[in-house]
């Protein structure tokens, strides 16, 4: 193979113009994550194996004509608090939980399997998908590839720093309060948090049942629009799972029409927590965006602090109420900040609960007057660049995310990466949107990534990984 | 007694021993140290006076179909 290919888009590409093969991808992913891995701590469990076994099943498919769609042959990782046939769940967690250690695929990670990707492993997250590294655990402890010792975000951490860091070309993440998009952030990715019920997340562990969405990270928009295009869909096995129709395509023909509307929040590029370079590299991407063809207009969200503290108080009210019991019998196989954060959801009472569920409501009735003024807005999925690892504050990283508001009304947000800091770390804005319309965000994203190559640089300690 | 009359670390206490969890020393600290951030959370939900009439289980219906939109078309309704 002369170069390994960038993204999945390209890396599909070269399959079917025979450029490279589907155990040459494969190859190429194994040893970055061979060269690499002990200090990124991407994996929990490799599925060298089976991958290989499949990678040459995909060969053979293709060179017989039968081609599966843009997946096929395609090394993907998968978070590890969704279910695979290969190996048990860990959830990052020493918690013992008998359901979580039956091998089998969630929907998800079947429909991947059956589209011809070829799942490389299950990659780290934070303990349940909730809170920030732990070192006290037998774990990876996720680092991130534009500088080990930064963070990857979480808790889709092996998710996002594996794509930046080339191990695979798509990965499998769950957001409920900001988890793809945080790491997309971080690691300089792109990461769509679908619209609530849109990807089923049957077969993941749960960490807010009514703010749980299931998405891809992947390089860039048109990876994102294929990964969606397989793993999104109804899924009788999830009862949240939604019956919208899929759109005609998850890249529209004409992404970011002249005219569209975009609604831009600044409201929070001012503060102790913004990066001083964030607001040059903000407004830089709007400009691009004006440039390619969109009418922007400043906005502000509705019931931004309202909606924010309601989702707060529900995922860790959904968390609390999941992990109840096993906090009761197994307090010490809980990392420390995650046992006082579930436990934390003990003291929200039910009128709490059922007052924050009536704000998400409030939010989404102002959300959706919004969207008649706008087609999508802009705001940053975090004003600061990875932390260092060590002494890594929690209420420093909490403070510097904006991502829970979307989760809280169940609409779409992508990430899109925007520049570089003096450091050289990356910077990201989420683009929101209608429930549903995924299409359109991805479309917004696919324009900007057409006239920037931000999602394209590739970290330095990729140099030498790969023989290729 | 108002919410706002019970001091914290009771309120904790009481909240910890109705779940069954006897948390270890540091833990609590770190519990009744959050305290006031956790107060404040409730105490912003529970100024939206102009959600108070409506259906919050609303939500719950839109999980179910899969649509906020749903919720927000039975939101105009009701």
């Amino acid at each position: 193979m002369d170069s390994v290919p960038k993204t999945l888009t390209d890396a599909a590409r070269g399959l079917r113009e025979r450029r490279h093969t589907a155990v040459e991808l494969l190859d190429a992913c194994t040893e970055r994550a061979d060269a690499l891995d002990d200090e990124l701590g991407v994996y929990i469990a490799r599925f060298d194996e089976e991958a290989r076994r499949a990678a040459r099943e995909a060969d053979r498919e293709l060179e017989a004509g039968v081609d599966r769609g843009v997946l096929h042959g395609i090394p993907v990782g998968i978070k590890d608090i969704v279910r695979t046939a290969e190996a048990v769940t860990t959830g990052n967690s020493m918690v013992v939980n008998e359901t979580w250690e039956r091998r089998e695929d969630a929907s998800v990670a079947a429909r991947l399997r059956r589209a011809g990707a070829i799942i490389t492993g299950k990659v780290s997250t934070m303990e349940f998908a909730l809170g920030v590294p732990d070192e006290s655990k037998p774990f990876a402890y996720p680092r991130n590839p534009w500088d080990s010792r930064r963070w990857s975000g979480g808790s889709s951490s092996g998710s996002g720093a594996g794509v930046a860091a080339g191990m695979f070309f798509g990965a499998v993440g769950s957001d409920t309060g900001g988890s793809i998009r945080i790491p997309a952030s971080y690691c300089g990715v792109t990461g769509l948090k679908p619209t609530f019920g849109r990807v089923p997340k049957d077969g993941v562990i749960p960490l807010g049942n009514s703010l749980d969405v299931v998405g891809p990270l992947a390089r860039s928009a048109d990876d994102i629009a294929a990964l969606m295009a397989v793993m999104s869909g109804h899924a009788e096995a999830d009862a949240c799972s939604a019956t919208a129709p899929a759109p005609y395509s998850w890249l529209p023909e004409e992404p970011l029409p002249r005219g569209m509307r975009i609604g831009v929040d600044r409201s929070h590029l001012d503060g102790g927590h913004v990066h001083p370079e964030l607001v040059e590299v903000f407004d830089r991407a709007i400009a691009v965006l004006e440039d390619a063809g969109a009418v922007v207009q400043e906005v502000r969200l509705p019931l931004y602090d309202e909606v924010t503290a309601a989702t707060i108080i529900t995922w860790n009210s959904e968390a609390y109420a999941y992990h109840k019991a096993s906090l009761g019998e197994q307090w010490e196989a809980f990392g420390f900040s995650v046992r006082t954060a579930l436990a934390s959801g003990s003291v929200f009472t039910a009128a709490d609960y059922i007052q924050a569920q009536k704000v998400r409501r409030l939010g989404s009735c102002r959300a959706d007057e919004l969207f008649t003024q706008v087609d999508a807005v802009v705001s940053p999925t975090v004003t600061s660049i990875a932390p260092e690892v060590d002494g890594l504050d929690s209420a420093k990283v909490y403070a510097s995310v904006f991502t829970n508001y979307w989760s809280g009304l169940g609409n779409p947000a992508i990430n899109v990466p925007i520049g570089f800091s003096g450091e050289g770390l990356p910077f990201g804005v989420q683009i929101a949107g209608r429930p549903f319309e995924e299409a359109t965000l991805i479309g917004i994203a696919h324009r900007f990534q057409t006239r920037t190559d931000w999602h394209l640089r590739e970290p330095a300690l990729m140099n030498g990984a790969t023989d290729a | 007694m108002p919410d706002a009359a019970i001091p914290d670390t009771l309120m904790l206490d009481t909240a910890l021993r109705a779940a069954g969890l006897t948390p270890d020393r540091a833990s609590r600290e770190v519990l009744a140290a959050d305290l006031a951030r956790l107060r404040g959370l409730t105490a912003i939900v529970h100024g939206v006076r102009e959600a108070v009439e409506l259906d919050g289980a609303l939500i719950f219906r839109a999980a179910a179909t899969g649509s906020p939109a749903a919720a927000i078309e039975a939101g105009a309704e009701s």
